[in-house]
């Protein structure tokens, strides 16, 4: 989506003067074959490794590997549909397979098939088992299958075969650890909002950069992740309250309205968006530590890969952690009283300004270890934020818009609903139940589970 | 530097198609935001189900275009009710929250690749609309037009024959906002927008009268995404995205909100200084006047968003009135 997201709007302005058009107006196949070939070698790592060589990886003899034309995405980097089989290879003993392509330039997409992989061995990441591969006049390129042995091969990804409630119940810890993630990014908005009554787009954006600027450090100056994602909360939350001093200080000043302000947030985040996309490019990126584990430890049906386990671990800790600062700490009482009512506040002697700020220094710092957390686990890209704050809105309006409590409770449900409902509807469109749980939540109890029945009207 | 070229492709985009459909968008979202106080922040949705509408009806089950226009029109209403519902009782902020999720959904729904078979799925819909320029009387691909110097007027026949019917639609829907805000029934609305209890002690249903304005604005909205699958002749899915709203909205603001021709004007002068900006970059990239290690020519379209978030800030900061508007008119809502 999100080259087509730049590609809608640029299109929209050049395509004035042009002619009726279509997305697959390039038609893959020219008609000669030309000695291109789309190759590969199937090999895995052997779940317990020959101490002499350890880094040896074991060929995969006599699987089949089946090579269709297909449409690509307008990057080339997704699978949108499969076109007709042009042809399959077999692997050798060296697990290398070649594969003539009969027609030139164009797009196509490799498929493994699964069923003739030596058993216990499968895809490390099951949904690429169809790979896309664009060719240019006369490139061959070389097609690599993340293979792996034992419980890696399977990580995370259920498989059709198993009952559904096993399905679901590995479905529902993914959902936990997604929910823990989103409820690290809402609570700053929610709590933006219950201080200052902004409804901020611009947060979105707060994820986007946190995350890349977690990525700058540690893949372009090769600082450690762990240390890197320090050094972004800290440039982060700088950011949140530099944002708040510069802008939203001085637009409260004015009295400007909320709706105003509302809009302001949207040209930052706008400004903020396309500024990233200029630094970091479109190029969804992984970070350099942690990407990939092949390692996992079983609990039952469930299986999960330490970085699973950390991510889950530390943001259930943080959350509780801000929960019970929110509760008992004079910080946290002085932030729910602005929150609560900001006059009031600040009639007994709560610098209310200096909360706000600390508000968004907080809430900055949260949703850039919450989008680390979520680039570990996906990958960092510039839109990434886009693609989580329809999430936030719909966990923060579930929970109660305001309420730090109802934003926790609220992220984990929507975590764990949109991943559970993948077992009977599509996980392209997972997206959808969250969303439409929250326009049913808004028509039943408008104000959230834990949010007060008078901030609605 | 070519200047020519420059020049003719800045004027031009303040007139052709483009221009026009933000222009139909953004009078619908001036309805909205200017003369209700409702945040809409989901206009591209109303455009979706506009253009779907009518591409799924005409391709789908072969109804003549008339047919499909009216389905789309349906489409919009139908949609105003489901967003408005839950939402028009409540804060103002909550509509804004749910139309933006709103026009989420329907691009999502509309490009599942599933559902290709009645909404074509990734690719779109395409080659509906052939009636469209078959009602063309001039031909189309000739050549019309003249130019002055540097600028060059000169436009296909199908391009002019899509710019006259999307002038006129503009041209009717500025009449009818004209109309509607000098109305009783406009009046009322900006007295929502004033202060909804005051409204409510003169008897006036707070809730019918923002669901009549969020269904007008949003038919308005509708018929730009008409406009827009039509005079492509095709429906993608991504073109209807989030930043298409924004873009709008910043028409709206930069026109002035509160003003019948508001969205007008600043459709066509946002159109101008953008294009404007972006062909003079282009150039400079390409004739190395802007060395490639600051920008290079998939970057100049970046910049471009850049530069409307960060005019529609400043538009917002600085002159909340835009152009034409009046300060008075646009302030709108106070904390509650």
């Amino acid at each position: 989506m999100s080259r087509w997201y730049l590609f809608g709007l640029v299109g929209a302005a050049v395509l004035s003067l042009a002619a009726p058009t279509s997305a697959d107006a390039a038609m893959p196949h020219a008609p000669l074959p030309n000695g291109q070939v789309v190759s590969g070698t199937l090999q895995f790592k052997p779940e317990t490794p020959d101490p002499s060589a350890p880094n040896a990886r074991t060929p995969v003899e006599g699987a089949v590997v089946e090579v269709f034309g297909a449409t690509l995405s307008i990057d080339g980097r997704k699978v949108e549909e499969l076109g007709e089989l042009l042809g399959s290879a077999t692997s050798d003993a060296e697990g290398t397979f070649v594969f003539e392509m009969p027609a030139g330039a164009g797009d196509y997409a490799v498929r493994l098939v699964l069923e003739t992989l030596p058993a216990g061995v499968g895809l490390v990441d099951a949904t690429k088992q169809t790979l896309p591969v664009r060719l240019a006049e006369g490139q061959s390129k070389a097609i690599l299958f993340n293979l792996a042995e034992g419980d890696a091969a399977t990580a995370g990804v259920p498989s059709r075969g198993d009952p559904w409630y096993e399905r679901m119940a590995r479905l529902a810890v993914n959902g936990l650890q997604f929910g823990l993630i989103i409820g690290m990014c809402a609570i700053g908005l929610s709590l933006i909002y219950g201080t200052t009554g902004l409804v901020n787009f611009a947060h979105s954006e707060m994820i986007t950069l946190g995350a890349v600027l977690a990525w700058m450090f540690n893949v372009t100056f090769g600082v450690p992740l762990v240390l890197a994602a320090v050094l972004a909360m800290v440039i982060g939350a700088g950011a949140g309250a530099l944002i708040d001093r510069g802008l939203w200080r001085p637009l409260r000043k004015r009295n400007t309205g909320l709706i105003a302000m509302s809009i302001v947030s949207i040209g930052l985040g706008l400004f903020m968006q396309y500024a990233i996309l200029y630094q970091f490019g479109d190029r969804p990126a992984k970070y350099a530590d942690y990407s990939v584990q092949t390692k996992s430890i079983s609990f039952g049906p469930i299986s999960l890969s330490p970085k699973e386990i950390i991510i889950m671990v530390l943001s259930a800790l943080i959350l509780v952690a801000v929960a019970l600062g929110l509760r008992y700490t004079r910080l946290g009482k002085a932030m729910r009283a602005v929150s609560d009512n900001p006059d009031l506040a600040a009639s007994t002697g709560i610098d209310v300004d200096r909360i706000i700020t600390l508000v968004w220094t907080l809430g900055a710092a949260l949703v850039t270890l919450g989008a680390v957390f979520q680039g570990v686990s996906e990958t960092v890209s510039w839109t990434m934020g886009q693609q989580l704050l329809l999430l936030v809105f719909a966990s923060v309006t579930l929970g109660g818009l305001g309420t730090a409590f109802g934003a926790m409770a609220g992220s984990i449900i929507v975590g764990v609903a949109i991943l559970t409902v993948t077992v009977w509807w599509p996980s392209e469109l997972q997206t959808v139940p969250a969303l439409f749980l929250m326009i049913v939540i808004l028509m039943v109890r408008p104000q959230g589970l834990f949010g007060r029945r008078e901030r609605i009207g | 530097m070519d200047w020519s070229l420059i020049i003719s492709n800045t004027f031009r985009s303040g007139i052709t198609q483009t221009a026009i459909i933000y222009i139909l968008a953004a009078i619908g979202m001036n309805l909205h935001v200017g003369y209700t106080g409702l945040m809409n922040f989901g206009q591209v949705g109303f455009m979706a189900v506009g253009a779907y509408g009518v591409g799924i009806s005409t391709s789908y089950y072969d109804l003549p275009l008339p047919v499909g226009i009216l389905v789309g029109l349906g489409c919009g209403v139908v949609l105003a009710l489901l967003l408005g519902m839950p939402t028009l009782r409540l804060r103002a902020d909550y509509l804004g929250i749910v139309t933006i999720a709103a026009a989420e959904i329907i691009r999502l729904v509309m490009k599942y690749q599933k559902f290709k078979d009645w909404s074509g799925g990734t690719n779109g819909i395409n080659g509906f609309a052939d009636d469209f320029q078959a009602w063309n009387p001039m031909t189309t691909s000739a050549k019309y037009g003249f130019e002055i110097g540097p600028l060059d007027l000169r436009f296909t026949g199908g391009d002019l024959w899509e710019m006259a019917i999307g002038w006129t639609l503009v041209l009717l829907a500025v009449l009818v906002m004209w109309r509607l805000v000098n109305s009783p029934w406009g009046r009322v609305l900006k007295s929502v927008r004033e202060d909804e209890n005051a409204a409510r002690a003169m008897g006036k249903s707070i809730f019918r009268f923002k669901m009549q304005s969020l269904m007008l604005g949003g038919l308005f909205g509708t018929v730009a995404g008409m406009f827009y699958a039509i005079s492509n002749n095709s429906v993608q899915p991504d073109n209807y995205s989030r930043a298409f709203t924004f873009f709008a909205l910043t028409v709206a603001i930069l026109g002035g909100l509160g003003r019948v021709w508001g969205p007008v004007i600043g459709g066509v002068l946002f159109w101008m200084l953008l294009s404007g900006v972006e062909n003079l970059l282009k150039e400079g990239v390409t004739n190395d006047h802007i060395p490639e290690s600051i920008m290079d020519g998939v970057q100049v379209g970046q910049v471009r968003f850049m530069l409307v978030g960060l005019g529609l800030m400043s538009l917002m900061i600085f002159r909340p009135q835009g152009i034409f508007g009046d300060k008075r008119e646009i302030a709108i809502d106070a904390r509650k």
